[in-house]
């Protein structure tokens, strides 16, 4: 993750843009389903291990799971860390990739009392989101979670870098800001939808989070963010497997 | 079948020196939420105003009216700024204090989302003082961001994922929490915070428990609120 100015982003996407492209990831999905595609395998894991009533998201294999409680939401805290092990497996029964639990604000206050990442090892990125991951929230009498980690079946090709130029055309999408006032945090990894998207590929991604700090005297702040494909196979449309978060032409 | 009001801005007049940027999604935030509620059968859709006709005088009561009354849930989109604890929606060419009128009103709304940067600093223990100053029968629940709001195509999917946690009974509170973080990137996650209104503190935990049905459900309040937060961040 780099935090850089508006005028650092330029240099920053050449040095990123070095060696073999990463490969873009086909995705199982229940409209394409192959020999590999056995999300259910998430769910039975959720099942035994936790005895959660589990739901398949349908099209996307992301899985959704609700364990009934008596503890009040503020002691879930205190027992986030007997959740990681069911969701980490759970994870892995998805695909195969390395994950990380998410150190959590602390705080009786706090909603989300579990959450997971991941990473591709082979691709050497992370999966930078809003899905790719594992999260538990605390609601009434129950934890309800989700595991939106979809299935890698193939690569389907390492395309090409696409070149700083390229990039920032597409963030002509974040009409006239002023660049001398905003941070861009940006990070290369692989995008991941959330949960109810039926995603097809999973393609290397330069995600920029573009924000103002609310000023001391007037003014507000604000935060916009968009991914933008760091490769392209200059055959498949751009907008491929990044679902909404594509503000292109 | 429950009454929703959603108005947003996606562009801003220059107030002096200060330029507030386009917030070109804003729209899509409210209208997701709107639509799907309509769609599974919860609520009617009222378009309350959008842009130059979201006039903070329409709300706040300074015209006579307040157009949040009559409503069960109301979800605005606009900037939104913090100073000094209190919570300023940044409308087209006017700003709204809703901590100060608008949501105060016999028939006023239930529930107020403020999809809008920093409805609150909880790192400042005096952030209840004005949400627990004055009374509002009808306001039971405030759902924002105790953050910067990301605004973005894909991000404002989070209204969508909100009316259908709602349509799946769960509660409101937890279904705005879920909501907000199921759309966030792991790159710069927003704060999704949630405020309950009650008697106590135990009538306001309670309010942050209640599913939609069981929220409106609940007895007007006589004075003025102890306010309890709930957020969530990953």
């Amino acid at each position: 993750m780099a935090d850089l100015s508006a005028y650092e982003v330029r240099d920053w996407l050449a040095d990123r843009a070095g060696g073999e492209p990463p490969p873009i990831f086909e995705l199982w999905t229940s409209e394409a389903p192959s020999a590999r595609s056995r999300p259910e395998e998430v769910a039975d894991v959720l099942r035994t291990s936790l005895g959660a009533q589990t739901w398949l998201v349908p099209g996307s294999g992301a899985v959704q799971f609700r364990l009934e409680v008596s503890s009040p939401i503020g002691e879930w805290a205190a027992h986030s860390a007997d959740l990681l092990v069911p969701l980490m497996d759970a994870c892995q029964a998805a695909d195969e990739r390395s994950f990380d639990p998410v150190d959590l604000e602390p705080g009786a206050s706090g909603a989300l009392v579990a959450a997971v990442r991941s990473r591709l090892p082979d691709a050497d990125l992370p999966v930078i989101g809003p899905g790719g991951g594992a999260t538990v929230f605390a609601d009434r009498n129950a934890l309800d979670g989700e595991v939106v980690v979809r299935r890698r079946t193939a690569t389907v090709g390492h395309g090409r870098w696409r070149r700083p130029s390229e990039i920032l055309r597409d963030l002509a999408a974040l009409g006239p800001i002023d660049l001398d006032d905003v941070r861009f945090v940006v990070e290369l990894g692989y995008f991941e939808a959330a949960a109810r998207a039926t995603q097809q590929v999973m393609r290397p991604v330069y995600l920029f989070v573009i924000e103002r700090v609310q000023p001391e005297q007037a003014g507000a702040g604000w935060r916009r963010a968009l991914a933008v494909p760091a490769t392209t196979d200059d055959e498949r449309p751009l907008s491929l497997g990044l679902e909404t978060w594509w503000e292109g032409e | 079948m429950v009454a929703f009001g959603g108005s947003w801005c996606t562009h801003f007049r220059r107030r002096g020196l200060t330029t507030y940027g386009r917030l070109a999604w804003s729209y899509r935030a409210v209208g997701l939420c709107g639509s799907t509620l309509e769609q599974e059968g919860v609520s009617d859709l009222r378009q309350l105003a959008c842009d130059e006709a979201f006039d903070a005088a329409n709300f706040d009561g300074s015209r006579g009216g307040q157009a949040a009354d009559g409503l069960d849930l109301l979800y605005i989109a606009a900037h939104g700024e913090l100073r000094r604890q209190v919570f300023t929606a940044v409308l087209h060419a006017s700003e709204w204090e809703p901590s100060a009128g608008g949501l105060d009103g016999a028939s006023g709304p239930r529930v107020a989302v403020f999809d809008a940067c920093n409805l609150v600093d909880l790192s400042d223990a005096g952030w209840p003082t004005p949400w627990e100053a004055a009374t509002r029968p009808r306001l039971r629940l405030v759902c924002g961001f105790a953050s910067n709001a990301t605004v973005g195509k894909g991000p404002t999917e989070r209204g969508r994922e909100f009316a259908a946690l709602i349509a799946a009974n769960h509660s409101v509170a937890g279904a705005w929490l879920r909501a907000v973080v199921a759309h966030s990137s792991w790159l710069q996650p927003d704060t999704a915070v949630v405020l309950g209104f009650g008697a106590d503190a135990a009538d306001a935990n309670a309010v942050l428990d209640a599913s939609l049905v069981d929220l409106l459900a609940f007895p007007a309040l006589t004075g003025p609120a102890t306010v309890v937060a709930r957020s969530a961040r990953r």
